[in-house]
């Protein structure tokens, strides 16, 4: 486009926006009210907000608090149930060692009687057998 | 005429300008930036842009200058301190700068302007767009005032 032509569009452009703006201008004053309005209902709803979000902050806070103190009894009262448990199981513990140990002590005496007996049972039986051929020899000695 | 209640400001400037960088980022940044552009296009004339140089017109930049200057200066403070009308007035001259820069940088620069330049009128679109929707809530708020229009 031609520099002549471009002066003249941008010009008549100008003049048009210029024009424009004027009228804007009056459209927008003659609005300030609605627009203050907007704005004052802007500001409620910021202020609302605000105070909406600092309740569920502080809700929200207090719920934790409970809810870590709820905790922490239960903490509590697990860790003293587990000490319950442990002690309870270090007496069973005791007990049935102690048990244990009897019973093997009871089984080890059965043992060495159970052997005493096979000894004595073995001599015994060597003594009848000694008993036995003095008694063939003597029926041998009288046919 | 709609008496407007204002409740008591309870958020200083950082809490508004954190709320305008996360809510309008767009708007925001364009308005600051298009603060120092519009001084110097009204300074320097055609001079700041070559297209505008090209056209030779240096009326129109300084024209655009005091649009970006008096637009961005105006939307930053609605954005920040929450004021609609000043971010409509604002928004709107931006709006309009921006066309106006977008289609001389067509015309000065053709087809070298062919990425800037639409670009520019995308954002007049967007910016007008913005205006559009306050103007809209505002139309709301003043039918029915007992509901709630947020921007």
């Amino acid at each position: 486009m031609g520099g002549l032509t471009s002066q003249f569009v941008i010009s008549a452009l100008a003049v048009v926006t210029g024009g424009g703006v004027i009228q804007g201008i009056v459209f927008i004053l003659r609005r300030r009210s609605d627009l203050a309005n907007v704005d004052a209902n802007t500001e409620k709803v910021r202020v609302e907000a605000d105070r909406v979000r600092s309740e569920i902050a502080a809700d929200l806070a207090s719920q934790l608090a409970d809810e870590a103190t709820r905790q922490a009894s239960r903490n509590l009262a697990l860790e003293k149930r587990i000490d319950e448990l442990q002690a309870q199981a270090a007496t069973d513990r005791s007990r049935y060692e102690t048990r244990i140990a009897a019973e093997i002590a009871g089984a080890t005496t059965l043992i060495l009687e159970v052997a005493a007996l096979r000894n004595e049972l073995g001599v015994a039986r060597r003594q009848i057998t000694i008993l036995e051929n003095r008694l063939n020899a003597a029926h041998g000695g009288t046919n | 005429m709609v008496h407007a209640y204002r409740p008591e400001p309870v958020f200083g400037v950082r809490d508004n300008l954190r709320t305008a960088w996360d809510v309008q980022p767009f708007s925001f940044t364009f308005s600051l930036v298009t603060v120092p552009v519009g001084l110097l296009a009204v300074l320097l004339g055609d001079r700041v842009s070559r297209a505008f140089s090209e056209i030779g017109e240096g009326v129109v930049s300084r024209f655009l200058g005091v649009l970006f200057l008096v637009g961005g200066s105006l939307a930053l403070a609605g954005i920040v301190r929450r004021t609609s009308v000043f971010e409509a007035l604002g928004l709107s001259a931006l709006s309009a700068g921006a066309a106006l820069y977008g289609t001389g940088v067509i015309l000065g620069l053709g087809m070298s302007g062919m990425v800037a330049g639409p670009g520019y009128l995308a954002i007049s679109v967007a910016l007008a767009r913005r205006v559009q929707i306050l103007l809209a809530l505002a139309e709301e708020s003043g039918r029915d005032a007992e509901q709630i229009w947020v921007a």
